[in-house]
């Protein structure tokens, strides 16, 4: 028995609800952060896919939701006029702002030190990385979400990865500096 | 090519994002060459599996099941979306248009009347003045321009001038330029004076704006009236015909949605980092920022990864509840394959299943879901199925569900003398041991075994069944009433029963143990439906979790870490049925599993500095 094209669009939605109701509501929460804001841009998404053609949009379908995600997100920002862009300098006087870094990394797990190190990163770079490493999207998917060039995303992922890389190489060198010297 | 620490090439080939061919073999004979560069390449790689592995354990917050509920309701409100797509396109076009189009003429309309009205006013003035100087003082109607231009004096004494402006004055005209000249407030009264203005007047500029300010209070103060009137009448008449022709409006999935989610706002609230915060600041967290089942989620099983291609792996451990030793403890987890599915570009995708949990009411009295069911839910809850749809599992991570059983009274008595041999026979069992420890011809094995005959997984007659539900009713009618119930409820389950039994006991077998327990020792039976790629239809596979008289401190090392999660999360939220619950029983449970796990660390440190602050 074939399927009406409204049960298939229904099927449709409720197949892409499934898949990236989470992945989205998360990157929404990292851009706004605030669970209740992230859940209305995502479900307004969700809305929005409703109207539209499925024809359309059914091979871009993560990068659509993604980009209208991202669209709404910045809106909220913008109505709560809270869309500051975060800055290298703003950023790096964040990382420092932390009273014990050294000892505070040294007592999480790695890989919870590369996330603290994600997070301290600007807005800009962590959204790409979040994009690509999280959300599993190419160079160019994220330019498009982003509506960034191809080249800027591979420089805020590039400069991003090496940042984290850097803060993890030097914790590791204070975590060697104090372990007890052996004897000769 | 010579190796820089600052070319993102470097990052992009280490993330398998360099297209270009040529690009990439001059990346690859540098890394050949350049031990530095191949370091480099390396850290990128090490930092991206490192961030991937913890964002990976990162979950969005929310309860999708209910969300995916609130979907499909707000799905099958949606009439054709196909035919009225182009309706529903142009209805919000046409609306503005003639919300427009209405403010538009209704701003005209008031530009108009203000005109006639100051037009009325300058002809009376002019008349006035006329009959003012006389009509040899009248100067020719077509220069009506030096009348204002010179005042004279009127009969009464007061000059034109004076009566001119109290006139202008009472049209609100004074305010449009106290400083101007004469002339230019008389050019401001209307059409004719405009005509009458000099075009290289150094003030027509002036005269303009201020007929624009002029026009702006007429819209200002008449024309939203005017609109916003018609809208109103516009509405109220849509209302009547929506309400004639008795059309409910469907509800919009966005109002749908949000209302769930304002609904759950205090389930969603909560992950680890509000209960590090709290106990980093010397202070327990509230109740409502301790959600049992998200501790568990936080927390990764290490037993249950299926092993090569498998996609799915299901287990079902049974112990002694160590915080209420009447009671049973099981632990479902259900675990996704590394690489179970990928999409049309090939990556991965996250698993959707299908979880439904079944409670043998002949040997489960009630049941309580760690997380879901809180305390404000009675504990005697009739319902022994539970079904969750998991949206999400993403690959090589597990979902753990935590249920505590009340088993019927034989059972209890059978599993309390089970757990008392196992306690003296401590050391002789294994983790994760099958081992039987009975007490053959005890009154707890007569027991065991009559329940085991009237079980809902093997023969069970509803006579037995409604027996095993609690007292038998007082009213006949009511207990053939529930005789009816059941006997269909069992109807219902039973060709399903039929066909997983045979593979069920396969897979209890293979999973837990090399004794053939039968299906009527089951107190639950846990089916996971899925989908693997490619294949429309679900997958389903079945496991059964048995009594088998284990004590928790036996048990497998993640049921142990996962009751020590479940036990901290009830003594958090102080709750009701935490029972003999201790910080220090946490500690017992969880020490000796937590290996290097940082987490698991972590998790006793929380512990540790949370007993200290509520000082139990």
């Amino acid at each position: 028995m074939s399927k009406t094209p409204e049960s298939a669009d229904r099927e449709w939605v409720r197949e892409a609800f499934l898949r990236f109701e989470g992945p989205l509501t998360l990157y929404a929460a990292k851009l706004l952060g605030n669970v209740d804001r992230a859940r209305d841009a995502t479900q307004d998404a969700f809305v929005k896919l409703c109207g539209e053609d499925r024809e359309e949009i059914q091979g871009r379908l993560a990068e659509w939701l993604f980009t209208v995600v991202r669209r709404r997100a910045f809106d909220i920002l913008r109505k709560e006029g809270r869309l500051t862009e975060l800055s290298d300098a703003r950023a790096e006087s964040i990382a420092a702002d932390d009273p014990e870094p050294a000892e505070a990394l040294e007592r999480e797990e790695i890989a919870l030190r590369a996330v603290k190190c994600l997070d301290a990163l600007p807005a800009g770079q962590r959204e790409a990385i979040r994009l690509k490493i999280q959300h599993g999207f190419s160079y160019k998917e994220i330019s498009r979400i982003t509506g960034r060039s191809v080249s800027s995303v591979g420089v805020l992922i590039h400069v991003g990865l090496k940042t984290i890389r850097g803060r993890l190489l030097s914790a590791d060198l204070r975590a060697d500096d104090r372990k007890p010297i052996p004897e000769a | 090519m010579i190796f820089d620490p600052d070319d993102p090439r470097l990052t992009a080939f280490a993330l398998g994002e360099l297209d270009d061919a040529g690009e990439s073999a001059r990346i690859k004979s540098l890394l050949a060459e350049n031990a530095e560069a191949r370091v480099y390449v390396e850290d990128v790689r090490r930092a991206a599996r490192l961030l991937a592995e913890s964002l990976r354990l990162e979950t969005a917050p929310g309860n999708a099941t209910e969300r995916l509920e609130a979907l499909d309701r707000a799905l099958s409100g949606l009439k054709s979306r196909r035919k009225e797509t182009i309706l529903r396109r142009l209805r919000p076009s046409f609306s503005y248009a003639v919300a427009a189009a209405i403010a538009a003429l209704a701003i005209g309309l008031s530009i108009q009347r203000r005109t006639e009205r100051l037009r009325e006013r300058a002809d009376e003035a002019e008349a006035l003045a006329r009959a003012d100087l006389g009509s040899k003082d009248s100067p020719p109607a077509s220069a009506p321009a030096p009348i204002v231009n010179a005042p004279s004096p009127s009969r009464d004494g007061k000059s034109f001038e004076s009566k001119q402006k109290k006139r202008l004055s009472e049209d609100d005209l004074a305010s449009l330029g106290d400083g101007d000249p004469p002339e230019e407030r008389f050019f401001a009264r209307g059409i004719d004076g405009l005509k009458q203005a000099p075009a290289d007047s150094p003030s027509a500029a002036k005269t303009k704006a201020n007929r624009r300010r002029a026009g702006d209070l007429a819209s200002n103060f008449v024309a939203p009236k005017d609109v916003e009137l018609e809208l109103q009448d516009r509405v109220s008449k849509e209302s009547d015909k929506k309400t004639a022709r008795n059309e409910p409006s469907p509800p919009s999935l966005q109002t749908l949605m949000q209302n769930r989610s304002r609904a759950s706002d205090r389930e969603t609230a909560v992950s680890l980092d509000p209960l590090r915060r709290s106990i980093r600041k010397r202070s327990l967290p509230s109740r409502d920022e301790v959600r049992i089942d998200r501790l568990l989620d936080f927390y990764r099983a290490t037993d249950s990864i299926p092993p090569g291609n498998e996609p799915i792996a299901a287990t079902v451990e049974v112990a002694s509840c160590p915080w209420n030793p009447a009671r049973e403890l099981a632990r479902v987890s259900l675990s996704a394959g590394r690489t179970i599915a990928k999409d049309g570009s090939g990556k991965p995708i996250a698993l959707r299943a299908r979880v439904r949990i079944v409670c043998d009411p002949a040997r489960v009295v009630s049941r309580r879901l760690l997380g879901r069911d809180d305390e404000s839910r009675p504990v005697d809850r009739t319902s022994a199925i539970e079904t969750f749809e998991i949206a999400s599992l993403a690959p090589g991570t597990s979902k753990v569900w935590f249920l505590e059983l009340e088993p019927s009274v034989g059972l209890r008595d059978s599993s309390l003398a089970k757990n008392a041999a196992s306690a003296a026979a401590k050391d002789s069992i294994e983790v994760g041991s099958e081992k039987r420890v009975g007490q053959p011809g005890s009154a707890g094995e007569a027991a065991s075994r009559r329940a085991k005959k009237e079980s809902h997984f093997g023969d069970v007659s509803p006579s037995a069944r409604s027996s095993s539900l609690g007292p038998p009713p007082s009213n006949p009618a009511a207990a053939s009433r529930k005789s009816a119930t059941t006997a269909s409820n069992r109807i219902r389950d039973e060709s399903l029963e039929q066909k997983l039994e045979a593979s069920s006991l396969k897979a209890a077998n293979s999973d837990q143990g090399k004794s053939s327990p039968a299906p009527g020792d089951a107190l639950l039976k846990v089916t996971i439906f899925y989908e693997t790629p490619g294949n429309v239809r679900e997958e389903e596979t079945t496991r059964l979790g048995f009594d088998r008289g284990i004590k928790y401190s036996s048990a497998t090392a993640d049921f142990r870490f996962g009751a020590a999660v479940a036990e901290f999360g009830l003594l958090l939220r102080d709750a009701p049925e935490k029972g003999s619950a201790s910080f220090d029983e946490v500690l017992r449970l969880a020490e000796p599993v937590a290996g290097d796990d940082p987490h698991r660390r972590e998790f006793l440190d929380l512990v540790r500095q949370a007993q200290k602050i509520s000082g139990r």
